[in-house]
């Protein structure tokens, strides 16, 4: 049978979809619940939203919360061994894991839904009453250590880190990295300290989805939450951020490699839910990195030259205490660094002094607006975003008019947005490499600043 | 376009929930094409998209010794448009893809001389190439494949080589899964290999990225090398630096001509779709794909290992080691136990490995999976484990071969098996929660077992595996002899 339409001729039915939307209450202590009903699977799963993160660790205590969340997880209740806790759970295949982000953190329940009630009363215990256990705290501390020992294995994420510290400054919440001493200095008191200050009704909110009824759920949560009383510690200040960006500097980290990794970029934009730059930018960074295969970066560094494998860009739209940070990628072999790095320069500011074409314009808006649908392939997921935008202070009609929004953006906004945000004068351009393969001298793209990417991680003994 | 090359911290556990398989069992729907090709559809409607995967039941372990590195080029080669799709005139374009395979010809052959290449010849050749690819590039319309996709809502376009199939995955709005059809069935049929030295460039890079510059891809693959002598599974998937150089257009051709063939072609289509609906559009876009058949060449058996084999890569970084033994392909009925053998020694906090080496200090972590790096052949059951300073990496093997000890004398409670058993088997069911998940699985079956339904016989093997079943695979295995080990040490 001969098919004679090409795929611009084929006529597609409107996609109906109207996403679910999750059941919201407040318990009487005032914390918010969000509910999701699901039946096909017999599962459950509870998400808690912390409304605080690790922007409030102590400057020398970089690594705390998430020491204190695998030490709740791990290290026992006032109830139960930790060994106890783990069989308990398991036993019922039933998981709990804490975690932190700069802004927040989530606390997961996950059990089967014959085993709600259960779950909840160990993921209670968890949260109000943790033992701290002194062994499984130095256990969870060595691991850290370990992991901060082995972390320039993937110069990616070595990167990241010169670039985040130089941006932000080390000490500032958005730059500084845990280090070997700040892990092992964590002691008891911090922990209860980070404990009382982050798991309080006051911080958060409850999303849950999956095999249950409303109202039963609701009462048993009501019953559960109910009665828990705590300290209220005060919220630790937070440091102003100095903008520190003067022309272009090249912080070079030496590391024998045959392939250098290029990460460049600076501080980007600092969000409000309807911030008017949030659109223009969404579309801007879907052309110029967002998307794998489409996208300009990839484009011109791997299909037109080959240059490399992994490239593309990034731009936060959901930093809200700082700004967050914009930063383009790529990896290639060492004799083509420089030449590389250029391009992207290159590429970058094109975004800013040239409008797009319509045709790349709408069939990225198009891309943006028909993908849209996939943000709500889980309910967990969906449950759990309409409480952080809640707390955000985003509209209620905001996930209704998103597509809307995207549509509206025009080739100047985003030339214009690339313009302000994307400053190839005042760029910070982080290579990890060895620069005696290089094809050029760094000095041809900025002020170079050459740093030990072990510096921070002392070769003696630890403890 | 990603290359399973092994990563020693991914595990997946493929074990059914008792009451989701029978219901599985239900809702799979499966036909087969006259031509062969197999499809099979489940109807889900969480929400309106389409999960869909085209299995092409060839990867790594059907390469020659001239081509190796060939199915993952390939996958990346399929990408690059047809005859409609990323170009604006074929007719003008295909002599002067000919003209640049000629030059390319003679530039490999000169290149890969081991000595006495001629420098100025390459250099003439060099800027031969250059001058007709941008000719060749005023020719063509530059991922316009993707773009199709992408402006329709697609979302996870990707593709994947493994050592025993390749898979080609999107996902779409449900109502636009007729593009996929004419897309991909385009591609099948009229597909061009454009840009292949160029794309070659990229996969230079990939493996720099993966291998060369990377202690743990470093070390997998020298750890493959050293237990599989002259199998397909022990060589690079992604090549050698040598293979990919050795790499052309000739020879992806005739992958694709000896393998992509209707019969090794599995579609599965996951989703806000009727199985009528699914089927009828599979007909009607690749049902007039002609039948070839497959010329596959049986890999050779793997040579029986009679002692240990060690070996050392040193490299800037903390220490880790790999531990392999060999084991029987997917199918046999040992397969079964090692998965529950993979269970107890490392699902959860509860397990040997995390309670005895990792909680104990001795390790940052330890893992035991069986078919590494594949399973159609004889494969591996692999353990993965690096030490926590100040153990060494000779403490890690300790306390690792004393567990598989414990295996082999101390009966396992019927508790643990249980408690075991019932993890694994909720693992499978989140694994199944989203479309994406749930073609993904079947897909492995499909490409390693030979059918999804090895997953409703699983169910019922490991309902009776024994504790006694457990000892016996650990004495017949986990020899020393049969044993290879892999360390990475600081350089």
């Amino acid at each position: 049978m001969v098919f004679s339409k090409t795929a611009e001729e084929l006529d597609f039915d409107p996609l109906v979809f109207k996403p679910p939307v999750p059941l919201v209450r407040r318990l009487s202590t005032g914390i918010p619940v969000y509910l999701l009903e699901d039946h096909e699977l017999p599962l459950f799963t509870l998400k808690i939203l912390i409304t605080e993160g690790s922007l409030l660790e102590p400057s020398d205590k970089s690594g705390l919360f998430s020491i204190t969340a695998d030490s709740m997880r791990t290290g026992g209740t006032a109830l139960m061994s930790p060994e106890e806790v783990d069989y308990t759970l398991e036993s019922m295949a039933a998981t709990i894991e804490i975690g932190f982000d700069r802004e927040f953190g989530i606390a997961t329940l996950e059990t089967r839904a014959e085993d709600i009630e259960h779950g909840l009363d160990l993921f209670m215990e968890i949260l109000k009453n943790p033992a701290f256990r002194q062994d499984r705290v130095e256990l969870i501390k060595m691991r850290e250590a370990e992991n901060i020992r082995r972390r320039n294995e993937n110069p990616f994420n070595t990167a990241w880190r010169f670039f985040t510290s130089r941006l932000y400054g080390e000490h500032h919440p958005m730059g500084i990295h845990p280090s070997v001493d700040s892990v092992t200095s964590i002691s008891r008191d911090d922990l209860e300290w980070a404990h009382s200050l982050l798991f309080n009704p006051r911080n958060i909110l409850v999303t849950a989805s999956g095999d249950f009824e409303e109202e039963g759920l609701l009462e048993i949560l009501e019953n559960r939450f109910s009665g828990w009383n705590t300290n209220h510690l005060p919220r630790p200040p937070l440091p102003e951020l100095e903008d520190i960006s003067d022309g272009i500097t090249v912080v070079y980290v030496r590391k024998e490699l045959t392939q250098s990794t290029i990460l460049m970029g600076s501080l980007g934009l600092k969000r409000t839910p309807l911030h008017p730059d949030a659109f223009s930018l969404r579309v801007m960074n879907e052309i110029l990195g967002e998307s794998s295969f489409t996208s300009r970066l990839y484009r011109e560094v791997r299909e037109k030259r080959g240059l490399a494998y992994s490239v593309g860009s990034s731009f936060d739209l959901t930093s809200f205490i700082y700004p967050g940070t914009w930063f383009a990628y790529a990896q290639t072999r060492s004799d083509s660094t420089v030449a590389t790095a250029m391009l992207m320069i290159d590429t970058i500011r094109d975004m800013g002094e040239q409008p797009v074409p319509e045709t790349e314009l709408a069939s990225v808006k198009d891309s943006i607006i028909n993908s849209f649908v996939f943000g709500f392939d889980s309910r967990a997921t969906i449950a759990l975003r309409h409480g952080l935008l809640d707390f955000r202070g985003y509209p209620a009609d905001y996930l209704e008019r998103y597509t809307e929004r995207i549509s509206e953006v025009t080739a100047e906004e985003v030339r214009e947005a690339a313009y302000r945000y994307l400053d190839t004068q005042n760029l910070l351009v982080v290579v990890v490499g060895w620069d005696e393969d290089f094809d050029l001298p760094l000095s041809e793209i900025g002020n170079v600043i050459e740093v030990d990417p072990d510096e921070a991680v002392p070769s003696a003994v630890l403890p | 376009m990603k290359v399973r090359i092994p990563v020693v911290v991914i595990l997946i556990f493929f074990f059914p929930l008792l009451i989701f398989a029978q219901s599985l069992e239900e809702r799979v729907v499966e036909q087969q094409l006259d031509n062969g090709i197999r499809v099979i559809v489940i109807e889900r409607h969480t929400i309106p998209t389409v999960a869909l995967n085209i299995l092409i039941k060839a990867g790594g372990i059907d390469e020659d010794d001239e081509s190796r590195g060939v199915a993952h080029m390939l996958e990346h080669m399929l990408f690059k448009g047809t005859k409609t799709i990323g170009t604006s005139d074929y007719e003008r374009e295909k002599p002067l893809l000919e003209r640049i395979e000629r030059v390319t010809e003679k530039l490999d052959a000169e290149r890969l001389k081991n000595e006495g290449q001629d420098e100025e010849f390459i250099g003439r050749l060099e800027a031969s190439l250059t001058s007709l690819q941008e000719e060749h590039r005023g020719l063509i319309v530059p991922g316009q494949y993707e773009s199709l996709y992408t402006r329709h809502g697609a979302r996870g376009l990707n593709a994947s080589t493994s050592r025993d199939y390749t898979l080609y995955t999107v996902s779409l709005p449900a109502n636009k899964v007729e593009l996929w059809a004419l897309l991909e069935s385009d591609r099948l049929k009229n597909n061009v290999l454009r840009e292949f030295y160029t794309e070659r460039n990229a996969v230079f890079e990939e493996r720099r990225m993966r291998v060369d510059n990377n202690p743990h891809g470093l070390l997998s693959e020298r750890f493959l090398q050293t237990a599989f002598a002259d199998h397909p599974y022990g060589y690079p998937l992604i090549g050698s630096e040598r293979d990919i150089l050795g790499l052309n257009v000739k020879k992806a051709r005739r992958f694709f001509e000896d393998h992509y063939v209707t019969e090794n072609i599995v579609i599965i289509m996951v989703g806000d779709i009727t199985p009528r609906d699914g089927m009828a559009i599979v007909e009607r876009y690749f049902g007039s794909i002609e039948k070839r058949a497959a010329r596959t060449i049986e890999a050779p058996p793997v040579s029986e290992q009679t002692a240990e084999r060690r070996v050392e890569v040193a490299f800037d970084a903390e220490p880790s080691v790999l531990i392999g033994y060999h084991k029987p392909a997917s199918g046999h009925e040992d397969d079964y136990i090692f998965d529950m053998i993979s269970g107890l020694l490392s699902a959860g906090r509860t397990s040997r490995f995390h309670k005895n080496i990792v909680q104990s200090g001795i390790a940052l972590y330890a893992y035991g999976t069986g078919g590494y790096p594949g399973s159609r052949g004889e494969n591996l059951f692999l353990i993965a484990a690096a030490p926590r300073h100040p153990a060494r990496a000779e403490d890690v093997e300790e306390a690792v071969y004393r567990e598989l000890e414990r295996l082999k004398n101390e009966p396992v409670s019927e508790k643990e098996l249980a408690r075991i058993h019932k993890l694994i088997e909720t693992q499978f069911i989140r694994a199944l929660e989203s479309n994406e998940g749930m073609a993904r699985h079947i897909a492995e079956y499909e490409g390693t077992a030979g059918s999804w339904r090895y997953i409703l016989q699983w169910k019922d093997r490991m309902k009776k595996i024994s504790p006694e079943d457990i000892q016996r695979v650990a004495r017949t295995y986990f020899m020393e002899e049969n044993r290879t080990v892999a360390v990475l040490v600081r350089k």
